[in-house]
């Protein structure tokens, strides 16, 4: 049985889901907000060996039943069930609790898991992953973090075009440097802050599932394509790419590295044609990619997990 | 790199220094407090140098070794931010400080990475479900969605320290282990992915090497001299 883990109508999951039934694989939908509804008991006993129950509504199933999990959770405590309870209620308590033993049950249990917890977190710090990326043959930006004004100076005058954005698994928006930013440098003194010079080139997004691997060209003028429409007024344009072996095995061995069978890497091909990797994304929305280029990831990922 | 309450980095600094190895300790204040912070990434290096609050330059290229008990970033200097800022500058600082303490040249016990900036702080479920496979006896752990994870709370009568291939147990506890649970702590570091490791143990139903729980981040003190000797060996092997 395959678990599929997240709120059913969310694009990803709604396509894994779709692409399981397509399949004929036997499925459990683990909606988070039906918390009230949901059981989870498990024990570890000698050699690590994991026993258990799952109740979904009124359907049961031991825990070694279960053979792979698609894992895709909204922050359990922003849920909208819970908006009108108050901080410390006991269905508050519990709903947390769920999710805990949920999250630690995706990574002790010996089922294929997209994606485990723990290497989920490799995505919290940018510049840690940079070092990884590197150490498979992909180009990674030149990039200062600091908070030192006088650093980023010298910095812009030796790259010209500089972009700046955030480390952590926080989202931002990139922004290319603007004589404005550094009028305002002396506020990075509170918090240092990521410059990277900028890599000219085309977009591209690399979808890796187990071994498989999805290429996707971005056509876009601004400086974050993910945000297009309001930095260039023009949505990027995606198509499917054919990748070099050498280029879709590097993806494949970087994600296995970093022990994420499902990942999103963004890529760049500069005009010199060489291969920039800035990130990997460990909860990628595929969906999107999907949607424009009809590769089917979705297929892809219901394929590994039932395989 | 140490908080300036950890009582063990003084001990370990004159431990070792004692044993001939050049020390100095850096606190966490002292990192996140730089003047001037630099991280830099490209294609042919990793570089940080930090200057301190005291103008003290930290070269980090100059380093042979690090004893890393990084746990968490300092954030009382943001006391004053809004919530949302103080989060985010708190990710932030997190994020640079993993990847300057994981780029970190020569022997670091241990290395930052994605779970911890001074190896994995694992979930007790984790813990115990490592420590089973690693073939080490365990208590039967139980998960009850709803209820309070259990913690790992009872307290450890022995210690067995993994430092690199060495195993040190704690000298007030006399009494070898078994070959197996030594061999079984080193095959947890390793599977953990860390050169130091603190590994609990207690008298249950398992008899008196019954896993309880184990800690990146060790109090290094109740391994005396001979916990000292292993730190050096690996600092400088």
């Amino acid at each position: 049985m395959i678990l599929v883990c997240g709120i059913p109508t969310e694009s990803p999951v709604a396509r894994v889901i779709d692409a399981l039934s397509d399949a004929s694989a036997p499925m459990a939908v683990l909606n988070q907000r039906h918390f009230d509804d949901i059981e989870l008991e498990y024990d570890i006993g000698g050699g690590g060996r994991l026993t258990g129950l799952l109740r979904i509504a009124r359907l049961r199933w031991t825990l070694d039943e279960i053979q792979g999990v698609y894992v895709r959770l909204m922050d359990d405590r922003q849920l909208p069930e819970l908006a009108a309870e108050p901080a410390g209620s006991t269905r508050r308590i519990a709903c947390r609790s769920l999710h805990q033993a949920l999250l630690a049950f995706c990574d002790v249990t010996p089922a294929k898991v997209l994606n485990r917890t723990g290497p989920m977190s490799t995505n919290a710090s940018k510049p840690y992953q940079a070092q990884v990326i590197a150490r498979h043959g992909f180009s990674i930006p030149e990039t200062l973090i600091t908070n030192s004004p006088d650093h980023v100076r010298d910095f812009v005058a030796e790259h010209k075009r500089v972009v700046y954005k955030s480390i952590s698994g926080v989202r931002s928006i990139v922004e290319t440097v603007t004589a404005q930013d550094l009028a305002r440098l002396d506020q990075i003194r509170w918090c240092p802050v990521q410059f990277q010079a900028y890599v000219p080139g085309v977009d591209i997004r690399v979808h890796t599932v187990g071994e498989e691997v999805f290429a996707t060209e971005i056509t876009s003028t601004a400086t974050d394509y993910r945000y297009a429409t309001q930095q260039v007024d023009v949505a990027a344009g995606l198509e499917a790419l054919d990748l070099d072996d050498g280029t879709a095995g590097r993806c494949v061995a970087l994600a296995e590295d970093l022990g994420l069978p499902l990942a999103g890497i963004d890529l760049k091909r500069s005009e010199q044609g060489e291969v920039f990797c800035f990130e990997v994304n460990p909860s990628p929305a595929f969906s999107y990619f999907e949607a424009h280029t009809g590769q089917p990831i979705a297929a892809a990922i219901a394929s590994y997990l039932a395989s | 790199m140490s908080h300036p309450g950890d009582a063990c980095a003084p001990w370990a600094w004159a431990g070792l220094r004692a044993r001939g190895l050049p020390m100095e300790i850096v606190t966490a204040e002292e990192l996140v407090f730089s003047t001037s912070a630099r991280h830099r990434l490209g294609r042919a290096s990793v570089e940080s140098d930090f200057v301190l609050p005291s103008g003290r330059r930290l070269a980090f290229d100059q380093l042979q070794g690090t004893l890393n008990r990084l746990a968490i970033v300092p954030e009382n200097h943001l006391s004053r931010a809004g919530p949302s800022d103080r989060i985010y500058a708190v990710q932030e600082l997190h994020a640079l400080f993993t990847s300057v303490l994981y780029g970190l040249p020569g022997r670091v016990l241990n290395r930052a990475g994605p779970r911890g900036l001074c190896g994995p702080w694992l979930s007790p479920a984790e813990w115990m479900a490592q420590a089973g496979r690693a073939g080490l006896p365990i208590e039967p752990y139980l998960v009850r969605g709803g209820a309070p994870i259990p913690d790992l709370v009872l307290p450890a009568e022995r210690v067995v320290y993994v430092v690199g291939d060495a195993v040190v147990i704690v000298p007030s506890h006399p009494g070898e282990p078994p070959a197996a649970i030594a061999e079984g702590c080193r095959a947890l570091a390793l599977g953990c992915g860390v050169e130091l490791l603190g590994v609990d143990f207690a008298a249950l139903s398992h008899g008196p090497w019954t896993f309880v729980g184990a800690s990146p981040m060790p109090d290094l003190r109740p391994g005396g001299e001979a916990l000292l000797d292993a730190l050096l060996a690996a600092m400088v092997g």
